[in-house]
């Protein structure tokens, strides 16, 4: 029976391809809605989840990573005295603008990080190096927000909230969820821009000593200074992550959109299927006359939904990760996971599946006599 | 007496828009093994109907049919599918052979249905494929062969999985008169080779020749007539030699 419901299925080629189109449709949009969901949201905690810190300390209140609140600089001493605390070190995020060559201005996040640690400093970079911004007013731009501030170039002086920037290196690929690009500098420079007072910050950062549980020590930190709160890097993450997506609509758009897509694969590989049976009913008609059972009957239907999952899957695949390779950038990063592929290669394989009961449904009212009508 | 086929008293009616019209009234039919026995009648006198009782495909409203000495009455969808596979062989007048695979696994699909090995229906279907003259086509497409071949695979399909009884549905219907004249040389000559009884309907005159015994359905009732009679070579219906048919 396999090979007669792949055979039947091969011969009919038109057919094939449009249910084809259909899986590949469904497989593509869930993977590049998904890889562009997973990488924006990897951009809201991109500070995050690559600034090396283990726990994040911040203003209690705090909702989101480039929002932050200032909090004094000198309970940085006693978060260093927290058992389990390695090193714990300011780090300051804020955003205002900076002068562009045209006579324009762009908004821009500065970044200011610990000379000496340099955590929480860019961590890709083009050209020159993160301990670059150690230097007097020195600044790090990313190469890829070059035309938003209309290409600076090493060395260049700009202006950033009236105060002199230099440029001294470039990172690669920091590019955050918000449009203003991330300006990479030292703490102090940093808040000599966002003219913040030399004794608040942002953000403690802390490193753990080996073996010690991040969990217990932001417990003991939030003990020891309840104005604060401190969170594991991977939980402030997610609690950024939730931010934008429940006060936006950003995780409805794209679920809706995943969904359309699914719903769209769904009809196009079920009406394929339909169509095809109708096509052959008479076929179908003959096999039951001649005494085929109903299990043999949808076991061929399935068998031909199993490939066109199967071969829809592959193919779709195929193209998701040649549109990956040809239109991630750090602006619209598609990050598909082995999940988010291994997923829908299941839904696909679900949708065939469900697919192929409505013909099977057809078939089962078929009355074989239909094949003695003419 | 050894029957393949036996109906007794059978009745069939239609209900369409709430009017009741009989179709087959008393039917009385019986076959013997090796038997061609020929079923014509006007369009529309329930041949089609009463082939589909004798397939195991549509139930009576009343009287009694056994197939190869099994009552049909009480028997399940699924007993009733099984005897069609393995009792019975089809023969359509618009062959259904199904597109997309070649001669021989056509021929081959009831023993497949059976769950024969691969092997043993290849083995089966080449005989049979021989047989109707089509060695050189086993690998064939349907598509791309011509009606007259494709009634033969049809043919060599409705034998190959041995059953006692051949229901061919307008055979050469479809077919220009050489190739129905061959398709039914064929039928013949297998059916009586193999001691398989063959009930066949038709309205081609031509292929009367080859029939047995040939019984005309008319208002719901059967009756056997002379192939030689004129009222069959005129095609008028009116005129039958003999009574209700008993084997």
């Amino acid at each position: 029976m396999w090979s007669i419901a792949l055979k039947t299925l091969i011969a009919d080629r038109g057919k094939l391809a449009t249910a084809l189109v259909g899986v590949v449709f469904s497989v593509v949009l869930v993977n590049v809605q998904g890889g562009l969901y997973t990488g924006l949201l990897g951009k809201i905690a991109l500070l995050v989840d690559s600034g090396d810190a283990d726990i994040w300390i911040a203003h209690t209140h705090i909702h989101n990573v480039d929002f932050p609140l200032d909090i004094p600089k000198r309970w940085m001493y006693r978060i260093r005295a927290v058992p389990g605390v390695k090193s714990a070190v300011p780090y300051i995020i804020g955003a205002c603008d900076t002068t562009l060559p045209s006579g324009g201005f762009e908004g821009v996040f500065v970044v200011g990080c610990d000379r000496k640690s340099l955590l929480g400093g860019p961590w890709s970079m083009e050209q020159g190096h993160a301990a670059d911004c150690r230097q007097t007013e020195g600044v790090i731009v990313d190469c890829f927000e070059e035309a938003k501030l209309e290409f600076p170039v090493i060395g260049e002086v700009r202006e950033i909230n009236g105060r002199r920037a230099r440029i001294v290196a470039k990172s690669r690929g920091i590019v955050g969820f918000l449009v203003n690009p991330y300006v990479f500098t030292s703490l102090e420079q940093a808040a000599s821009y966002l003219r913040k007072p030399a004794d608040r910050c942002s953000y403690f950062l802390v490193k753990l000593c080996p073996g010690a549980d991040a969990e217990t020590v932001c417990r003991k930190i939030k003990q020891r200074i309840p104005e604060l709160d401190a969170f594991p890097s991977t939980v402030y993450a997610r609690k950024s992550i939730d931010y934008w997506m429940t006060r936006t609509g950003l995780g409805i758009s794209f679920g809706a959109a995943t969904v359309l897509g699914v719903l769209v694969g769904l009809i196009i590989v079920a009406q394929t299927l339909y169509a095809s049976v109708l096509d052959r009913l008479s076929e179908f008609g003959a096999m039951k006359a001649m005494g085929a059972s109903e299990r043999q009957i949808y076991v061929m239907l399935l068998v031909q939904a199993v490939t066109m999952a199967l071969a829809g899957a592959l193919l779709g695949l195929e193209l998701v990760f040649l549109v990956q390779r040809t239109s991630s950038t750090p602006h619209a990063p598609i990050v598909i996971p082995w999940w988010l592929s291994l997923g829908s290669f299941v839904l696909v394989l679900v949708i065939c599946l469900v697919s192929s009961v409505l013909p099977y449904l057809r078939i089962r009212r078929l009355d074989p006599a239909i094949v003695l009508r003419g | 007496m050894e029957t393949t086929i036996l109906a007794h008293d059978v009745h069939k009616n239609y209900v369409t828009g709430g009017a009741t019209t009989p179709v087959l009234q008393g039917v009385k039919l019986a076959t013997r093994p090796g038997e061609c026995v020929f079923l014509v009648g006007p369009s529309g006198s329930g041949k089609s109907t009463l082939l589909s009782i004798l397939g195991c495909m549509l139930t009576p409203d009343r009287g009694r049919v056994e197939i190869v000495g099994r009552d049909l009455a009480g028997l399940s969808e699924t007993e009733r599918a099984v005897l069609r596979r393995d009792r019975i062989g089809f023969v359509f007048q618009r062959f259904q052979l199904i597109r997309g695979l070649n001669a021989l696994e056509n021929a081959c699909l009831p023993l497949t249905l059976r769950g024969a090995s691969p092997k043993e229906s290849a083995r089966r279907a080449t005989e049979l494929l021989q047989a109707v003259g089509l060695a050189d086509k086993m690998k064939s497409h349907v598509g791309k062969l011509s009606a007259g071949q494709c009634q033969r695979v049809a043919l060599a399909r409705a034998l190959a999985g041995d059953p006692d009884l051949i229901l061919a549905d307008e055979p050469t219907a479809s077919l220009d008169g050489q190739n129905g004249q061959e398709v039914m040389g064929l039928l013949r000559r297998l059916t009586s080779e193999q001691g398989k009884t063959a009930l066949v309907v038709t309205h081609d005159q031509r292929i009367f020749g080859y029939a047995d015994r040939i019984l005309h359905l008319d208002a719901g009732r059967v009756t056997e007539v002379d192939s030689e009679h004129p009222a069959l070579t005129a095609g008028a219906t009116s005129h039958f030699v003999g009574g209700t048919c008993h084997a």
